[in-house]
């Protein structure tokens, strides 16, 4: 399938997903509630906690997410020649934010169940994976972006090919220099 | 040191916005064509435009918004900020390149002359620029009202300036931006937004530290206090929920692609290849400078709920009541000129890219041409933006009053739907047609308007740009399926097969 068709497929999974969240029963008080001391601050409410079927529909969601960032990346980095090889780094990285993103709903569903949370950093598990795992993890995409940026997002032989092509186009039909005024 | 807090704070304010006018001064002598005045002659260094992309996307939204909404809700909005490595790398990789092209094959000056270009398409130009106007009035307003209220809470604290009314202070805030923008265009623009990227990495890093000396404990001290108020609070989602956390994660990391006042950056640097080194400056800055979001926010949390600190009467008033409270004279200073500096940085791009949607782009999708003596009207469109903004502000300060951030998020949700599918997408994908990228951005501020307008409450807190987004992206693509393979001009197809 062509990086395109990946993108649009992703969108109808994230479409479907949407379309199943928002059916799903809604508890009462399944968002936050206004605090019972402090006007201008939230505390959930008594149906906070996901139950199982939303738990599953919000990791589904976050993990199409991850696929749909992957596929938007391939897209942009995608030339008339392809990927130039970025395919394989690209699956390794989001197969490893996904498995973070597991490991926070997988933490959350043990926090949720109450007794002592388990601390890192002072936080509760689930936030510390998301603050200090889910949060830098992108920064493999941001390395493919910086480190190999010649190699597969625009290489010097593809610009300097642009260049001619340009030089040649303006030289066939010396367009009207569409000059802004003062 | 403490009777002279608000002096020190003041002067600080006072130097930032005579900073700022000197900036627009200094630009007004650099800026001859239109062309300087929209696209700063295609001549940014590394540092400055990657300083510009990330001082554009952080704004008061961030600044003061987001301490509001960590303080309101927890951990929720804390989703916004985790977006940001991976949203700007997306952004980056399908834009950078491809608008970079645009404007060295084209001499695009706007999102919708690339637009235009790319599409071949009169219809889309005016769309875009359409939406473009449309988010831009609402996304300023929220600007202007975030410095209006951060320069009351100072002024109400001053001998001489406590009864200073909220028109007073939107109108000191908006002649100062309107000013320095009036005067040198985006030149002014990029280069306050070093300055004001400077100070706000600076106090971010000032204010993280104090913050976690505020409280008992530090962050573990704070973190138990929410954990002993509600659990859930101090969770990844907060207050707002699973579904809805990550409707926002989804709307912020892919909505960044569809931002015209940070993605218009990407057509001024020096060279194509400069992007990979603008990148990790923007990723690095934001990074940083997002501390401050939710540092001050926890800490405000928690200090109210242990009794320690007064509560809030509103959330937005977070950020200014920490730096009033537990600052250092000095430090309080420099932050609250970085707070400006976070809201004056994006609302000088939005000003910019509302000039040019007025006088550049929608003349030209009727007439073919821009107006004559573009220069001048360019800076009578940007005074008339910037006061009708205000107005808008002030509407939305006294008829309808809503958190900053959210305000905020609306007129991100508004771009990222409108935009995403035809910017993102269409740039990178010969098949998709000019008729798919109309009507995804119909569609899209239709229903996002109607979410907003009519108050439509999504289940389980989904946030509407999200869904705006989405259904817009899938239309996009069907659309384009079903109609004609499109035909491209030889030097756009050229560059998009690089």
């Amino acid at each position: 399938m062509k990086t395109w068709g990946v993108v649009f497929v992703i969108a109808l999974g994230l479409a479907a997903i949407l379309v199943a969240a928002v059916n799903w029963p809604e508890q009462p008080q399944g968002q936050g509630v206004d605090h019972p001391e402090f006007a201008a601050m939230q505390q959930s409410g008594i149906d906070a906690k996901p139950d199982a079927g939303l738990l599953w529909i919000g990791w589904s969601f976050g993990a199409l997410q991850i696929a749909f960032f992957a596929a938007l990346l391939a897209l942009g980095a995608r030339s008339r020649r392809g990927l130039r090889g970025l395919g394989v780094p690209l699956i390794a990285a989001s197969l490893f934010y996904l498995a973070i993103w597991t490991a926070l709903v997988v933490a959350y569903r043990s926090y949720a169940n109450g007794g002592d949370p388990v601390l890192f950093l002072g936080f509760p598990a689930p936030t510390a994976w998301m603050l200090f795992a889910l949060w830098p993890c992108p920064i493999l995409f941001t390395l493919y972006y910086v480190v190999g940026f010649d190699r597969w997002i625009a290489t010097p032989e593809d610009l300097a090919e642009l260049e001619r092509t340009l030089a040649r186009l303006r030289a066939q039909s010396e367009s009207p220099n569409e000059e802004t005024d003062r | 040191m403490e009777e002279l807090r608000n002096p020190i704070i003041l002067a600080s304010l006072a130097i930032y916005m005579a900073a700022c006018i000197g900036f627009g001064l200094w630009a007004l002598r650099r800026t001859h064509s239109a062309r300087d005045f929209f696209m700063a002659g295609r001549n940014l260094g590394v540092f400055v435009a990657g300083m510009a992309v990330f001082s554009s996307t952080l704004s008061g939204f961030a600044f003061v918004g987001g301490p509001g909404l960590v303080y309101a809700m927890g951990m929720s909005s804390v989703w916004i900020v985790i977006s940001s490595a991976i949203g700007f790398t997306i952004s980056f990789s399908l834009l950078a390149k491809r608008l970079r092209l645009f404007a060295q094959a084209r001499d695009t000056i706007s999102l919708p002359d690339a637009v235009a270009a790319r599409y071949r398409s009169e219809a889309s130009r005016f769309l875009t620029a359409l939406a473009i106007l449309l988010g831009v009035m609402g996304y300023l307003a929220t600007q202007i009202l975030a410095m209006a209220m951060v320069l009351q809470s100072i002024l109400e604290r001053s001998a001489g300036f406590g009864d200073t009314s909220m028109v007073a202070c939107v109108a000191i805030s908006a002649a100062v931006l309107i000013f320095y923008c009036v005067t040198g265009g985006i030149i002014a623009s990029v280069y306050t937004d070093l300055l004001q990227g400077t100070v706000m990495v600076v106090s971010s890093l000032l204010v993280f530290a104090t913050a976690l000396f505020a409280i008992d404990g530090g962050a573990a001290g704070a973190v138990a206090v929410l954990h002993a108020d509600d659990p859930e609070s101090i969770g990844p989602w907060g207050t707002l929920g699973m579904m809805g956390c990550l409707s926002w994660f989804f709307m912020f990391a892919v909505g960044g692609v569809g931002q015209p006042h940070v993605v218009t950056k990407y057509m001024m640097n020096k060279n194509v290849r400069d992007a990979r080194r603008i990148l990790p400056v923007s990723i690095i800055s934001y990074t940083i400078s997002a501390l401050l979001w939710i540092s001050i926010g926890l800490v405000m949390r928690a200090l109210v709920l242990q009794g320690a600190h007064p509560a809030l009467a509103t959330a937005d008033a977070a950020a200014p009541a920490f730096l009033q409270a537990y600052a250092h004279p000095v430090l309080a200073g420099v932050v609250f000129a970085g707070l400006f500096a976070a809201i004056m940085s994006t609302a000088d791009s939005f000003l910019n890219i509302g000039a040019a949607a007025i006088v550049h782009d929608i003349p030209r999708a009727f007439r073919g041409r821009s107006l004559m003596r573009e220069l001048y009207w360019a800076r009578i469109a940007t005074v008339a933006i910037g006061v009708a903004a205000a107005a808008f502000a002030l509407y939305s300060h006294y008829m309808n009053a809503r958190l900053i951030a959210l305000l905020g998020a609306f007129g991100w949700g508004t771009f990222a739907a409108a935009l995403v599918p035809t910017v993102a997408i269409g740039f990178n994908w010969k098949r998709a047609s000019a008729l798919a990228a109309n009507v995804a951005i119909a569609v899209s501020l239709v229903v996002n308007f109607w979410i907003e307008l009519f108050d439509i409450e999504i289940p389980h807190g989904i946030h509407g740009g999200t869904i705006a987004m989405i259904l817009s992206i899938v239309l996009f693509f069907g659309i384009s399926l079903l109609s004609q393979q499109p035909k491209l001009d030889p030097d756009i197809e050229a560059v998009m097969d690089v």
